[in-house]
């Protein structure tokens, strides 16, 4: 196990220097710079200046060790060009934010999938197969951003059950200790801001989690009517187990490897990938802070929220890796 | 076995709990009492809350109400009125500006407003070693609009005088605008750098919060010195699709009162909601067709005029604008051009005194002339010597002519594919003057790129043809003709992409610049304006109208011409 995690660790310090490279030659390789789209009154001269003291007048590997220096002393990864303002704090803010919504839409995600996806093998070949069947495609196919649009449409303007957009309302006068909004007012307990913030994630945390939850249940489909067909299934309803105790207990067991597995890699792309849920809620998300970077060639703070990306990928990645290992004995047995 | 019902248990509980904190925490939410709170939704954050060292539009719309400078544009209008400043006088030479103070005003932090609280915010612009010089600030506006600006000096505690190195007519409009804000001087020794996080102004509103990519929050001011702000709270808030505001707007649950970048396709959905109204007027921006007029054919000037004959501007302004915007004939906005020929009205003291209107008239739309100019421009005559027999079977050389149809080459359209406000579709419109001109026999390459590559490639010359525009920062001409200067066309920091040599152009617009005489700086407006349509650096396209959507409950909104938003005298029915 110890030899495990080392390789594992080094695996991923590899991992991050590669990426750091790799994220910094792409946008430097994209036409345009950040000064030129700072300044809507250019002049040659303060041109040059601004880029002398961005360091951009220099070559590439002087301002990529300049990075490393930055991050491994100072621990920063510098301010942002456009705002000025610490990229780490930036980051932190909107770390937190994406943390919650993906959490809560990996949350939705399983449940819902589990129990359409057994649902299903259960009805094999009746209605309730197709229905979900449907179901789970289109949630695999339809754009988030035109998913988002139609339920703030009906949950917010047509039912008005819930607000269509931001992480709490505009009254609201707290102070976040974590950035998760859930349990910052559990902490402080302040249920009136956990109720407003439980309102404006809902309807987000569903969107997102539309994708996962078809996923899953498909999988969770395929894995269930698969046990389904073997010898011990059988078995179990010679002795007498009721149907109910064969597909918890048999069959959905069999099927917690693989959904464990999409959980996993789903959950990295929740992180990663919610830029267009982000957009149509307005949530003030990871995912939004680096399409914001990129537009506005904001190096340093596209450096560092990729490099964070790319750093909760590989843990979620990790972590998941180990699951496997207690979760299946066999796994653990095998040199690595 | 056992586990997975412990876990079947724990997801159960986990939502029972939720929901039961939730029916809780619902009942303890309090409704709103007393002051109400104002949400304007806008597309993007504010970069930084520094008057000093912003030109992005969404800072400014924070800061409008948190800070105010000398003087301020009446409300609705360009024209200048008194500010934190009572009075001002000019001397004769144009050379002194001297400001009379408005007693009894305090900064948010208590510091009372003198001359020299107010030189400060000036010196800390002008001086690169003063003290909130910041290194990483570019100040972008004050090389650009205050560099005839040599000294700022407190005479006393109520008299501010400015010393120009020369006459700017221009002078009291860029003082007019977020650049010569003030900010309190104690904000420094508070905040240092931070104070571009945290304006401290005398404006309506105090600043309270910013929580970066999500809202700026700001209170009411109850010792502000002018008429008291209606409002208890005001919130920025940042929403980036057109359509998730648009329905944020739209349903009550989301508590948005105000809202600017409407997608101009949702303009009837908007008219026809109950809830919801429209301010609009045309904005003090353009829309143009820029030639790269120092790169093959767009060197000659009959080859622009064709172009601008072959565009066809209705088509362009229902397709792109749905209507939302107003025909574009000259360079300036008409409200600029207006400021203009008033201006000069006023100042002449007989009628026939009166200059020129400024207003240019454009080229009329005609593809047939359009096309046989270019059919001209395709034809080259080329002296050949031809060698032949004669009768006798001699051999001899005869001089002659030959006409020869040349292929122009194919041309480079640039165009962004982000909408800008003054181009809600920019591919959509370069599509459609593609259509235009192959009409007329050219041939077009559309280059569509994301605006920091357009911005790019167009200052560096690379385009042949681009689509840009330029939005106006207050009412003046001077601003908005730098688009033609020559002087402002050097490759890589060029504000004038049509990169356009005309010597008449520049000084033109240098006389125009330090000409005090409102009938004369008309005079040479209109002279600048003629030479822009007969030398044709570019297209006028179109005016973008400005819209502001609120909801029916607001009263008191202004819509400004230079896009500020004011909000000290709205107040929520």
């Amino acid at each position: 196990m110890t030899a495990f995690f080392a390789k594992r660790l080094l695996s991923l310090a590899l991992t991050l220097f590669t990426a750091s490279v790799a994220v910094f030659l792409i946008i430097h390789l994209v036409p345009g710079d950040p000064v030129s789209l700072l300044m809507k009154n250019p002049t040659p001269e303060k041109v040059a200046e601004a880029r002398a003291r961005l360091m951009l007048d220099r070559p590439l590997p002087v301002q990529y060790a300049a990075f490393v220096r930055n991050l491994v002393v100072d621990r920063s990864l510098g301010r942002s060009i456009v705002t000025t303002r610490e990229v780490m704090e930036d980051l932190a803010r909107s770390w937190a934010a994406t943390a919650e919504l993906a959490i809560a839409a990996m949350l939705f995600g399983i449940v819902a999938g589990l129990a359409l996806g057994v649902w299903m093998a259960a009805r094999r070949g009746q209605w309730p197969d197709f229905a979900g069947n449907v179901v789970s495609l289109l949630g695999l196919s339809i754009p988030v951003f035109w998913l988002g649009l139609v339920g703030m449409l009906v949950f917010s303007l047509w039912l008005g059950w819930c607000p269509a957009g931001d992480r709490l309302g505009a009254d609201a006068d707290f102070e976040p200790l974590t950035g998760l909004l859930l349990l910052d007012s559990l902490l402080q307990w302040r249920l009136d801001v956990f109720a407003d913030a439980l309102e404006h994630l809902a309807l987000p945390a569903l969107t997102l989690g539309a994708i996962p939850a078809a996923f899953i249940a498909r999988t969770t489909r395929a894995a269930v009517v698969e046990a389904l067909d073997q010898d011990f299934v059988r078995t179990a309803r010679a002795k007498g187990v009721p149907e109910a105790g064969v597909l918890f207990h048999h069959a959905l067991r069999a099927a917690m490897g693989p959904v464990a597995t999409i959980a996993g890699l789903e959950f990295a792309y929740l992180l990663g990938g919610a830029v267009l849920t982000e957009t149509v809620f307005s949530w003030p998300g990871l995912g939004r802070y680096v399409a914001n970077a990129v537009l506005a060639r904001d190096y340093p703070a596209i450096q560092g929220a990729l490099l964070a990306l790319v750093f909760a990928v590989v843990l979620v990645n990790l972590a998941m890796d180990v699951v496997h290992r207690l979760a299946d004995p066999r796994l653990s047995k095998l040199t690595t | 076995m056992r586990s997975r019902n412990l876990l079947v248990v724990f997801i159960i509980v986990l939502f029972g709990v939720i929901g039961a904190l939730y029916v809780v925490g619902r009942s303890a939410q309090k409704t709103a009492a007393g002051l109400k709170t104002f949400v304007f939704a806008r597309g993007a954050d504010a970069q930084k809350l520094d008057p000093a060292d912003v030109d992005d539009g969404e800072s400014i719309k924070a800061l409008n109400n948190v800070c105010e400078g000398l003087v301020r544009f009446k409300s609705g209008t360009t024209r200048v009125e008194p500010c934190l400043a009572e009075s001002w006088s000019i001397s004769a030479d144009g050379c002194l500006a001297l400001f009379a103070i408005r007693a009894n005003v305090k900064f948010h932090d208590g510091t009372p407003l003198t001359a020299e609280t107010a030189a400060w915010s000036f010196r800390r612009q002008l001086d690169p070693k003063a003290p909130g010089h910041f290194a990483g600030a570019s100040f972008a506006y004050w090389s650009a609009l205050y560099s005839d600006i040599e000294e700022v000096r407190a005479l006393d505690p109520g008299r501010l005088q400015f010393r120009l190195k020369k006459p700017n007519a221009a002078l009291l409009a860029n003082l007019a605008i977020f650049p010569a804000y003030l900010i309190s001087p104690k904000s420094l020794a508070d905040y240092g750098e931070g104070l571009q996080r945290h304006p401290v102004g005398t404006g309506p509103f105090k600043f309270k919060e910013w929580l970066p990519n999500d809202r700026i929050v700001l209170e009411a001011n109850p010792e502000y010195w002018g008429k008291k702000p209606k409002l208890g709270r005001v919130v920025f808030k940042v929403v980036p699709d057109s359509a998730s505001r648009l329905v944020q707007i739209q349903s009550a649950q989301s508590g948005v009162h105000a809202m600017d970048g409407l997608d101009p396709n949702s303009l009837p959905i908007v008219s026809s909601d109950p809830h919801l109204r429209v301010e609009q007027a045309p904005g003090l921006n353009l829309a143009y067709l820029a030639f790269n007029c120092r790169k093959g054919p767009m060197t000659n000037v009959m080859f622009r005029r064709a172009v601008a004959m072959a565009i066809q501007k209705p088509a362009l302004i229902e397709a792109v604008y749905r209507g939302a915007a107003v025909e574009a004939r000259s360079v300036l906005p008409p409200m600029i051009a207006d400021n203009i020929a008033a201006a000069a009205a006023q100042a002449a003291r007989r009628p026939s005194d009166a200059p020129p209107a400024a207003q240019a008239e454009e080229l009329p739309f005609d593809v047939e002339q359009a096309r046989s100019l270019i059919a001209q421009m395709r034809i080259v005559i080329r002296p050949v010597k031809v060698t032949t027999t004669d009768v006798f079977g001699l051999p001899i050389t005869i001089e002659t002519n030959i006409v020869e149809h040349v292929e122009l080459p194919p041309l480079k359209l640039h165009v962004m594919t982000n909408p800008r406000p003054y181009l809600p579709n920019p591919v959509r419109a370069a599509e459609l003057i593609k259509a235009d001109l192959e009409a007329i026999g050219l041939k077009i390459e559309i280059a569509a790129n994301e605006w920091g590559t357009h911005l790019a490639a167009v200052r560096n010359a690379q385009h042949d043809l681009a689509l840009h525009g330029w939005i106006g920062d207050n009412g003046d001409p001077d601003n908005f003709l730098s688009i033609i200067d020559p002087q402002a066309a050097q490759p890589g920091a060029a504000i004038n992409i049509s990169f356009n040599e005309d010597a008449d152009l520049a000084e033109a617009l240098r006389a125009a610049r330090s000409e005090l005489d409102a009938g004369k700086r008309a005079r040479t407006y209109a002279r600048v304006l003629a030479l822009a349509r007969e030398r044709l650096p570019l297209v006028p396209l179109a005016h973008a109208m400005d819209i502001v959507v609120l909801r029916q409950n607001v009263r008191g909104f202004v819509l400004q011409p230079t896009l500020d938003v004011r909000l000290g005298p709205v107040s929520l029915k």
